[in-house]
């Protein structure tokens, strides 16, 4: 009887999951890998609730509560590395986004195959450079002593020349510009992929309508770019309270006099902590980041369940 | 899809040739620099013509390192190691992802992305990698950590997997009797070919690039150093020392602190082999895309 | 006899290794030392005749980590946190609060007394025990010329043609009429470069930070914001004239040429440097002009954040640190220690000039760019004044740095260290304003009319005046032990 009953459940679990069997398999080494290069190394977060002694070791070291966290918030400039923060990520969201799809339909677009490489190898170039060497290109231009803007450019104009480092409201526009000229390449690929995925008797069935190149991207092109623009979008808002240090750091050349456009959460840290080494506080401004991240995405990721269920990314 | 109006096609070039301006120039900025006499530079400042020429920046670079040549293959032999493994996990890892109907699919996702979000920090990696599994000063110290699965690199090619394969295409292997792993081999990999070999270019840019791993994981065997590493070391030596930190004390160390025009040539020394190795590469990639272009 | 004995000591090592104990032979220990510069080609081969004299001296081996400029802060740390084989380390003196908060050191008190008796004797217990906070000594200092004499270097032939009278230069005010005078003859002439033009001439005591400092060289014991001292408003007022008048480069607060280089450029007149003996030959070198120097406000003092720039510290990592101090001791004491880790090996990467042999200079045909092994960081190795001379320095220069030394005045809260551990949050936000003005002003880049108002309001904002208070008590508990 036992047996009985047993038998049909059994075969109901291996009928349900052993046809899935192969996938659970070829998910394996990649999980593995994840778990011990993320997972397990996320035990360090308690250090962020510590003040951590190291000749006792992490685990003995005294809870600190959330005084680690306290250097983030009772600053006069929480406010301004936070906003910086978020609105050179909105900014740059949007951009990367609008830039990518443009160009990568451009590309797609474009006639003849060897122009089309060309392209396509071009908008790669710039995440050739780190951001250093960024930083030097930058200087090249906006030197206020040997830059190309204030040395060639402005006097043919008839322009008196800019303080660029020492003023601060040029920034936003110059950083939003240099990032996209920097990443835009990344988004812009994965679209041209999506696109030269689409199934070209679409297109055509599209003309054979009457649609003209216009109705033919929107209706048959940017329909098949939305997972990817979402799926790049999820990524970047779990991603909204890091910057990237380079950008803000070395481009900027760390001038003082930048600071109210250019001091975001990450330089804050740093140039708070560099001197001190301070471990505890420097993992819990990036738990403070992650935490942020993870609950804006989480909505994010359900609001566009409410959608489209099918685009969410779990 | 070939067939377009004029003004259409205006626009594209005039727009791309805009882009591949303010690409190309400075990168055409950097070499001018790179190649101005110094004296030049500090005199006149950057320009695209330069009043007076020099190599003396690439010749400071070969003579202060020994390592620059081998420092090349090093990184070729990181890239190429580092770019397929990570290719090949990574997609083994998004495919199943992929698939409608798997069950804990949701949650195997949600295992991938929340690595994205949450990071223990160096310390902890650090420790993980040094001292439970010994990559220090090895080859595998730059293979292994951090790079070899990029939780981006697998949702993306997740999310190809998934919306640009139409359903039907699997669904009718399923019902030729083939399996999980013949969908995949005959379905999934040949026409994601367009985004593996996109993926495939950012896995090995990554590699390209990393002078991270170099820095944390390779303490002695500095001969294991790849190109950016060795860069990278000259550039934040050259930064810390003039950034007036050492005050007097480290003045013998500054005078041997190259000038903004070997920064410059560093710079243009770091993406030299991939400028003279692209078009090879660009063959390969056309062909990897072209194939995935390719629909039943 | 003494080759003969290391000799037979490597072989009883090789038999040991063999897996042949010897009895009698205790097994070395192995000291690992983690140093700040750059890589040398034939460190191996270095490190190699240093075991020799290690284990016949101590019965050590011996093991070097070397760590580049611009990543040893985040490689020691690593190393700390990760408890890789690390004995002793050279600690730089703003980091030393922090890693004795972390745990990372030993208290070299528990040790020094008993294994360092060398340290001490030859330079004094006051300053062999002076990298000390609150009883914990963290790390002994390097010996080096920690005088902070410090004036204008300029390029003679400038000088020559527009006939600048160099003794007239003694504040700096006097500088006014030199630039005005060039500037003239000079219009496109850079006369004054670097960042450090307020800072060089050290007349605070920093207390480590610059917040909250002690005023004329340390004389007086209250500490005070220094951004709101005359001294400092006189100077950041004078520059921000320069400045404007265009005898200062427009991108000086974020540059990153080194001031030697913009000299050797040659469209740069002059900057500010310590000056120290020997300083002008090598200077020279660097920039290929003859140069003469004139030292500026005659601010001669000794600070702790000076003699302790660079401090060797027995990691929390040694596995021994008794006998991490006896080898400490040891390469305080040792002048063949010395010159092979600095100079390396005799007759291969260098050689002597003279017939006293106490100035060395490369071997013949062998140049700073070509030497496979020329480490030259005497200033932050434990003993540079036991060691041989290099070739162009004053024959007698150790005694020289020690009358320069000694001709210091030293400030009154010399050996004086704070612990900022319960004002952390609050030197978070004061860095950060730090960063944002003070290249700025120091450079001229903004006018000070208004804007040091505004570093000061910030500063106070970001908690100066607990940091002022916890430094005065500190201190003052400390005078009195005294």
């Amino acid at each position: 009887m036992v047996q009985q009953n047993r038998m049909p459940r059994k075969k109901g679990f291996a009928e349900r999951y052993g046809k899935w069997l192969p996938l659970y398999v070829m998910f394996i080494p990649g999980a593995i890998y994840l778990f011990i290069n993320n997972y397990i190394p996320m035990a360090g977060l308690i250090i962020a609730f510590k003040r951590v002694n190291f000749s006792i070791g992490i685990l003995n070291s005294p809870w600190a509560g959330l005084s680690n966290f306290k250097y983030l918030f009772a600053t006069n400039d929480a406010w301004l590395i936070t906003r910086n923060t978020l609105l050179y990520n909105l900014a740059f969201m949007v951009c990367n986004t609008i830039f990518g799809v443009l160009f990568a339909i451009f590309i797609c677009d474009s006639a003849g195959k060897r122009v089309k490489k060309l392209y396509q190898s071009i908008i790669l170039f710039p995440f050739l450079m780190s951001m250093v060497i960024v930083g030097y290109i930058v200087f090249a231009l906006f030197s206020m002593q040997y830059g190309i803007v204030n040395k060639s450019i402005l006097p043919a104009l008839g322009k008196s020349p800019v303080y660029w480092y020492n003023e601060a409201q040029h920034w936003p526009a110059i950083l939003t510009f240099v990032n996209t000229w920097k990443v835009v390449g990344y988004g812009c690929l994965i679209y041209i992929s999506s696109i030269n995925g689409i199934d070209t008797e679409l297109y055509e069935a599209a003309a054979l309508d009457g649609a003209n190149k216009w109705q033919q991207i929107r209706h048959v092109t940017l329909p098949a770019l939305v997972p990817p623009i979402i799926t790049l979008t999820l990524l970047a808002v779990g991603r909204i309270f890091y910057s990237d240090f380079g950008l803000f750091y070395q481009a900027t050349r760390n001038s003082g006099m930048l600071y109210s456009t250019t001091n975001v959460i990450d330089t804050y840290v740093y140039r708070g902590l560099v001197t001190q080494g301070n471990i505890s506080m420097s993992s819990a401004a990036g738990f403070y980041q992650s935490i942020v991240g993870f609950t804006l995405v989480l909505s994010a990721n359900l609001v566009v369940r409410k959608v489209s269920r099918e685009n969410a990314l779990f | 899809m070939n067939r377009q109006p004029l003004t259409y096609k205006i626009i594209i070039h005039v727009v791309m040739m805009l882009v591949v301006a303010a690409i190309i120039l400075p990168f055409l900025l950097l070499f001018l620099s790179s190649i101005t006499e110094e004296a030049t530079l500090l005199t006149y400042g950057y320009s695209f013509f330069p009043r007076k020429v020099s190599l003396e920046s690439y010749s400071y670079i070969f003579r202060s390192s020994d390592k620059i040549l081998g420092a090349y293959g090093m990184t070729i032999a990181i890239t190429v190691v580092g770019t397929l493994l990570n290719i090949t996990l990574s997609t083994l890892m998004a495919y199943p992802l992929s698939q409608r109907n798997l069950p804990f699919g949701k949650i195997m996702t949600f295992y991938v992305f929340f690595t994205m979000l949450f990071s223990g920090g160096l310390v902890p990696s650090y420790i993980m990698w040094t001292r439970y599994l010994g990559v220090k000063d090895t080859f595998w110290g730059l293979i292994l950590p951090s790079y070899l699965v990029s939780a981006m690199n697998v949702l993306m090619i997740r999310t190809y997997f998934r919306n640009s394969i139409p359903e039907a295409l699997y669904e009718a292997a399923r019902i030729d009797g083939a399996g999980q792993f013949r969908v995949f081999r005959s379905i999934g990999l040949p026409l994601g070919k367009p985004i593996l070999v996109t993926m495939g270019t950012f896995a090995a840019l990554t590699y390209w690039n990393d002078w991270m791993n170099g820095l944390y994981y390779i303490a002695k065997r500095t001969d294991l150093y790849g190109i950016q590493s060795v860069l990278n070391k000259m550039v934040t030596d050259l930064q810390f020392l003039t950034s007036g930190t050492m005050s007097g004390y480290a003045s013998a160390e500054l005078a041997r602190v190259p000038s903004t025009g070997v920064q410059m040539a560093i710079a243009f020394v770091a993406i030299l082999p991939i400028l003279v190795m692209f078009p090879f590469l660009q063959k390969y990639y056309q062909k990897g895309i072209a194939l995935g272009a390719v629909k039943g | 006899m003494r080759k003969l004995l290391s000799v037979l000591l490597l072989c009883c090592l090789m038999t040991s290794i063999l897996g042949m104990p010897i009895v009698s032979a205790e097994e070395p220990y192995h000291i690992t030392m983690a140093y700040v510069g750059n890589e040398q080609p034939d460190m191996d081969k270095v490190v190699v005749a240093i075991n020799e004299l290690t284990l016949a001296e101590l019965n050590m081996t011996f093991d070097v980590i070397q760590l580049g400029w611009g990543e040893y802060a985040q490689r020691q740390q690593l190393m700390l946190t990760g408890n890789d084989d690390l004995d002793i380390f050279s600690v730089f003196f703003q980091h030393a609060i922090g890693y004795i908060n972390n745990g990372y050191l030993v208290n070299e008190a528990d040790y020094i007394y008993e294994y360092g008796k060398g340290i001490i004797d030859f330079m004094g217990e006051d300053v062999a025990t002076g990298g000390a906070v609150n009883g914990f000594i963290y790390g002994t200092p390097a010996n080096k010329e920690s005088a902070s004499l410090s004036g204008i270097v300029m390029r003679k032939d400038v000088v020559d043609k527009y006939d600048i009278d160099v003794t007239s230069i003694q504040t700096y005010e006097d500088l006014t009429p030199v630039f005005e005078k060039i500037h003239a003859g000079e219009p496109n002439m850079i006369l004054l470069a670097g960042t450090n033009l307020v800072n060089q001439v050290e007349s605070w005591d920093l207390l480590f930070d610059g917040f909250g400092v002690l005023s004329d060289g340390g004389q007086s014991t209250t500490v005070v914001n220094r951004y709101e001292t005359d001294e400092y408003v006189r100077r950041v007022s004078l520059i921000r004239e320069w400045y404007e008048a265009g005898y200062i480069m427009l991108d000086a607060a974020t540059t990153t040429e080194s001031s030697s280089n913009l000299v050797k450029a040659g469209n740069t007149f002059a900057y500010l440097s310590p000056i120290k003996p020997g300083f002008l030959i090598q200077e020279e070198k660097v920039t290929g002009y003859e140069l003469v120097t004139a030292y500026i406000e005659n601010a001669n003092y000794l600070y702790s954040s000076s003699v302790n720039f660079f401090n060797w510290a027995i990691a929390a990592n040694s596995k021994d640190p008794a006998k991490a101090m006896q080898f400490l001791n040891f390469a305080y004491t040792n002048s063949d220690f010395m010159n092979l880790i600095n100079w390396g090996i005799e007759g291969e990467h260098y050689v002597f000039v003279d017939e006293s042999k106490t100035i060395i200079d490369f071997p013949e045909g062998v140049d700073a760019m070509s030497a496979r092994y020329n480490l030259n960081i005497g200033w932050q190795l434990p003993n540079q004044f036991i060691a041989h001379v290099w070739n162009g320095n004053p024959p007698d220069i150790w005694a020289q740095y020690q009358a320069f030394n000694d001709s210091a005045t030293k400030s009154k809260a010399f050996g004086f260290i704070y612990d900022s551990s319960s004002v952390m949050d609050e030197l978070v936000a004061l860095n950060n304003v730090a960063d944002q003005y003070l290249n700025a002003l120091a450079t001229g880049s903004v006018d000070p009319v208004t804007v040091l108002p505004q570093l000061n309001a910030a500063l106070y904002a970001a908690g100066l005046q607990k940091v002022i208070d916890e430094k005065q008590a500190q201190l003052d508990a400390w005078l009195a032990t005294r």
